[in-house]
């Protein structure tokens, strides 16, 4: 049922793999030709230099922005393919169910092949050995998968009624998700301030920031602490509101688009 | 209760977009092996008819039912679609279409694809994209029929192919219904509908104007043609006989269209004593033409 969906996604995963490679590879080839690839450790390093999640971030990031050309695979059946698709032996909630399955297995290959290439550009500059486990390992990388599922499910949502201009959706989508966290960080007067705070309760980016202080620097992913807008709130209520967001994204875009008929 | 031979029976189906009545209270019934075509000119409802029956538009009232069932998912199984502009996918192959089809359909039959490929002379390794306009009908045409479906709805099935391949088409679209199936398509070369359907209706403005079985109603329109000394008679109110579809006049020559009955208006138009008379049987184009064609502006009354 799903297999052009199929086709999409291992063509996407091909591309991710080649680019990210390429990326990895032009910086070692940097690090090489500064001599960093052949002396790694500059002095004694602490043995957090390197926490885990921060690997988790930027993979959750790449898968993002993976998952958010995939969010459009309603809105691009909607672009002269229903007639081949709404004549299949199967409902449409079945049909649509079984390609989000798909898109949300082909998200998580995505986070784990760009996970893959960051620990082995590590490996290449000798720096593994400076990844430290921290204990919230385990919960951070549930948190940074979910966020491009939940990026994935806001997109499919606000996308699933359009044809073409679902395309547009996304872009702006994206420079909305930046542009309110930014106004959310530079604290402006009421009621911008609590505009963009309601906002952000619907932004996935508002639970996907990430920072590590260690005896030499402090790293920050995402928004870092400052502009987070729920600092106070714990990582489990991060899970909890990608969940939502991610689950209730996907339905509205399966309601939505079960409703298109002309 | 409805007729058991009949495979699709579309009962008072209408579709308005907004104050337009696309599709205006369309009432057939298409038996089963038939072949049924429909006509109608640019605009008519033949494609809004053809999607509120699968389901690709809600219509806005009326109901179809397949077998006596409304439309459900599973059958499509037992049905093909093709729709008048390409719907397949332009970055995908063509072998790789077929493989969506065997996926899709337990009825797929990868043989017949095969034979149908060839027989289009399609290139499985180019991409849909690629393909002209008549190829891509052609490899929908093939999608449709590797599932030896019992009820094809073909939109334009013919657009774009070669004369070759349009003959391809009607060929396989007789013999299908040879088989068993239901067979409804939309064609504006008249020629091949009245070669292949044994059915017709015609739709105008979205309402249906004419239907019936292709040899019948090719019986009863006929044209009583009459040709006077001076400018063609008043008709006396012979033009609002039912039976009259149009009249035309132009100059000395009348020619009037009739439905049935063709004796009696022949002996009406017999007493006005023309220099001379005859009637004409019409074929499909000629019926056709004249249940959409009436317009005062063109020297004709209705």
């Amino acid at each position: 049922m799903y297999y052009p969906q199929l086709l999409r996604l291992t063509n996407g995963l091909k591309w991710l793999t080649i680019v990210l490679t390429c990326v990895a590879a032009f910086f070692i080839a940097i690090a090489a030709a500064n001599g960093v690839y052949h002396h790694p450790a500059h002095g004694p390093r602490s043995s957090d230099d390197l926490p885990l999640p921060m690997f988790f971030a930027m993979a959750g990031f790449i898968a993002s922005f993976f998952a958010s050309r995939y969010a459009r695979t309603l809105s691009e059946e909607n672009e002269g393919h229903l007639p081949v698709v709404w004549t299949k032996p199967v409902s449409r909630a079945e049909y649509a169910m079984t390609v989000i399955a798909a898109d949300a297995l082909g998200i998580c290959a995505a986070f784990g092949i760009a996970l893959v290439i960051e620990l082995a550009f590590c490996a290449a500059l000798g720096a593994l050995p400076f990844i430290q486990i921290t204990s919230d390992a385990g919960v951070q990388l549930i948190r940074f998968l979910l966020l491009p599922l939940a990026y994935y499910g806001l997109m499919m949502a606000l996308t699933a009624s359009f044809g073409k201009a679902g395309r547009g959706l996304i872009g702006w989508a994206w420079c909305f998700s930046f542009v309110i966290m930014l106004i959310a960080a530079l604290h402006p007067p009421k009621p911008w301030d609590t505009i963009a705070t309601l906002l952000n309760t619907i932004n996935p980016l508002a639970y996907a920031g990430y920072s590590h202080t260690n005896a030499h620097e402090t790293v920050n992913i995402g928004s870092g602490p400052a502009p987070t807008v729920f600092t106070s709130l714990a990582l489990g209520i991060d899970i909890a509101a990608l969940l939502v967001l991610c689950v209730a994204g996907m339905a509205a875009g399966i309601v939505l688009w079960r409703r298109v008929e002309a | 209760m409805s007729d058991p031979t009949t495979t699709i029976a579309i009962n008072g189906l209408t579709k308005r977009y907004g104050e337009t009545a696309a599709v205006d209270d369309l009432t057939i019934a298409i038996p089963q092996g038939s072949i049924f075509g429909l006509l109608g000119t640019n605009g008519a409802g033949k494609t809004t008819t053809f999607k509120c029956m699968l389901g690709l538009a809600r219509a806005t009232s009326g109901s179809v039912a397949f077998n006596g069932k409304p439309l459900a998912p599973e059958m499509f199984e037992q049905m093909s679609y093709v729709p008048e502009r390409c719907a397949l996918y332009e970055w995908m192959t063509g072998a790789e279409h077929l493989e969506m089809q065997r996926r899709a359909f337990k009825r797929y039959d990868p043989k017949r694809a095969d034979r149908l490929v060839d027989m289009f002379a399609l290139d499985r390794k180019k991409k849909v994209g690629k393909y002209s306009k008549g190829q891509q009908t052609a490899m929908a045409l093939v999608l449709a029929f590797s599932t030896h479906p019992e009820i094809l709805v073909l939109d334009e099935p013919a657009s774009g192919l070669d004369p070759v391949h349009q003959r391809h088409v009607l060929d396989l679209i007789i013999g299908e219904a040879a088989s068993g199936a239901t067979i409804v398509f939309s064609s504006h070369q008249i020629g091949q509908v009245e070669r292949a359907a044994d059915r017709v209706a015609i739709l105008h403005q979205g309402t249906l104007r004419l239907a019936g079985e292709v040899e019948q109603l090719k019986a009863d329109v006929k044209v009583v043609e009459a040709v006077f000394e001076t400018d063609a008679p008043s008709l006396n109110g012979l033009q609002n006989d039912p039976a009259v579809g149009y009249v035309q006049r132009t100059g000395r020559l009348l020619r009037v269209y009739v439905r049935g009955r063709g004796d009696e208006i022949e002996k009406a138009i017999a007493a006005k004593g023309p220099r001379s008379l005859r009637v004409l049987d019409q074929n499909l184009e000629d019926i056709f033409l004249s249940t959409v064609g009436a317009s005062p502006s063109n020297g004709t009354e209705a």
